[in-house]
């Protein structure tokens, strides 16, 4: 392929296109690489150019070297940031002023005050130039009237502002800790008021307990006396009789309700510590022999034996002054059935076993065969 | 570009609310802090009520400045928060109403078309790109105080900035050839 050589009317490529791309090219090695390269040959950087126009895509080309001095000036200039000055408009240091005095930031001093805009905006030239005027002319006025009065006022003036300002200043810090005063009264004040309403509460809960626990109570002694009136046993003229006889009929008559009981329910409930005699407890069960003394278990009665109900049931007292129970002992006691033999009805211990083979074949145990 | 000059004197009293004080601490910083919110907003109206902003933050949070040799980074950064913040509640409303002055050929000589040219080449600069050059290469601020406030290295930024600089180089030379502006 033969080189061209470079021609005037080659078409370049848009500058803005080619910086883009520039920028996105690989690594700066590379790019450096590039740039050298096409710097040495205008006649390649020129066909290149043709050539990715034809492509209509963006190729990482840079543009035609300008000339080094004006590259050169264009990297001091940025390198030392030498850009335009821009100069803020008119009256922006007056706003910037007023809008910290009113955010509290400078303390308020009519002395010193910065207009803040032009007055020639507000009022037009003529007034201001008016007014300058006066103004000069009153100075002029004061200053033949005595500069050394004025000096005096103006110190006057300078200490009363200072006064103000420090009683300004005494205000507001006041003002500041009344504040916060009123402040801390109005947390305690509601600390107070919730503390309360926790008490108020807890006493509420309290009150409902009670009554509570006093419905209950009423409810046990209503059934209280509901069993008590069910364990009273007797009713109407056994009850009276009950209550008019003496020690010996009270038992009887208490057998009876035993008995009337047991024929009525087919058990006997009485209560602790009653005593019973045989013989009239034996006569009002009709000569069974055999009570019932409640969870199943049965006692046998003897004759001439005084019987006390205790918490295990019916229990024999002794009574040395009853005429049946002189020169006897206690009656025995009914025995458990025996033991089961060894070996039968309980459960197998450590060695039965081996004396169990032992003594089928001890031979064979002992020599083997 | 004007530097603030402020002493320390004149800056505890700026803090203390001394009119006087504050005036001198604004009318420092005034330019700056203009030229810097008005390159990034582009909006006139906008830059001034920034500038107001920021000068109420500096002065509100400058009992807190930890480092007062860097209070011109200090409240330049500020400014750039404060526009950026402004511009982002502005949306797109509103056209913009600033643009750098254009090279004219027959009455600039060849340093003024470098600085328009290179002013117009920022102002074509994408916001990020344009914040980050006007605050470290004309405003001065650390390349490492930027990337801490961007959660970056200032590697990172450094190989950024090399290429938000052959941007504006190849956009400045680019408006110096239309203008036909030759050394």
């Amino acid at each position: 392929m033969t080189d061209p050589g470079p021609r005037d009317d080659a078409p370049s490529l848009d500058d803005e296109r080619l910086a883009e791309a520039l920028e996105g090219l690989g690594t700066a090695k590379e790019r450096a690489r590039l740039e050298r390269v096409l710097a040495d040959d205008p006649a390649l950087a020129t066909r290149c150019r043709a050539l990715a126009r034809i492509l209509e895509e963006p190729v990482a080309l840079p543009s035609l070297p300008l000339p080094e001095g004006l590259e050169a000036a264009v990297l001091a200039a940025i390198e030392d940031a030498d850009l335009l000055e821009l100069r803020p408009p008119e009256g922006l240091a007056g706003d910037v002023l007023e809008r910290l005095e009113a955010e509290g930031l400078v303390a308020s001093h009519p002395a010193h005050a910065v207009p803040r805009r032009p007055l020639r905006g507000h009022l037009g030239r003529g007034t201001v130039w008016a007014a300058a005027a006066a103004l000069l002319a009153g100075l002029a006025l004061g200053l033949l009237l005595g500069g050394r009065r004025l000096d005096a006022e103006e110190e006057a003036l300078r200490a009363a502002l200072a006064r103000a300002n420090a009683a300004e200043a005494r205000a507001r810090s006041e003002a500041e800790a009344s504040r916060r005063r009123a402040e801390e009264r109005a947390d305690a004040l509601a600390r107070q008021e919730a503390q309360l309403a926790r008490r108020a509460d807890a006493l509420a809960r309290q009150e409902a307990q009670l009554a509570r626990r006093a419905d209950a109570l009423a409810r046990q002694e209503a059934q209280l006396a509901r069993r008590a009136d069910a364990l009273a046993g007797a009713k109407g003229p056994a009850k009276a009789a009950a209550q008019a006889a003496p020690s010996g009929l009270r038992e009887v008559v208490e057998a009876r309700a035993v008995q009337r009981w047991t024929e009525d329910r087919g058990w006997v409930a009485l209560a602790p510590g009653t005593r019973l005699e045989a013989a009239a407890l034996l006569r009002a069960l009709g000569g069974a022999g055999r009570l019932r003394t409640g969870k199943g278990r049965t006692l046998r009665l003897w004759p001439g034996v005084l019987y006390r109900v205790g918490p295990r049931g019916l229990v024999p007292l002794p009574d040395p002054g009853a005429p049946s129970y002189a020169g006897r002992s206690l009656p025995p006691r009914p025995r458990a059935t025996a033991p089961p033999p060894r070996g039968v009805g309980r459960a197998p211990r450590r060695g039965d076993r081996a004396a169990a083979l032992v003594a089928a074949n001890p031979w064979e145990r002992l020599f083997g065969r | 570009m004007t530097r603030a000059v402020l002493s320390e004197d004149d800056v505890l009293r700026a803090v203390a609310g001394e009119r006087a004080a504050v005036e001198r601490f604004t009318r420092a910083f005034l330019p700056r802090v203009y030229g810097l919110c008005l390159r990034l907003s582009r909006r006139r109206e906008l830059a001034e009520e920034a500038c107001q902003e920021t000068f109420v933050r500096a002065l509100a949070a400058l009992p807190k400045l930890r480092d007062p040799a860097r209070l011109d980074a200090w409240i330049l950064r500020i400014a750039a928060n404060t526009t950026r913040r402004l511009l982002a509640k502005a949306g797109r409303e509103g056209p913009l109403d600033w643009e750098p002055a254009a090279i004219e050929p027959s009455a600039d000589d060849e340093a003024l078309a470098r600085r328009k040219a290179v002013d117009l080449a920022v102002a074509e600069l994408a916001t990020p790109e344009r914040e980050l050059f006007l605050l470290h290469t004309v405003e001065g601020v650390r390349l490492r105080e930027l990337a801490r406030r961007r959660g970056t290295t200032p590697a990172a930024l450094k190989a950024r900035m090399h290429r938000i600089r052959s941007k504006v180089r190849v956009r400045a030379l680019r408006h110096l050839e239309r203008a036909g502006v030759r050394p």
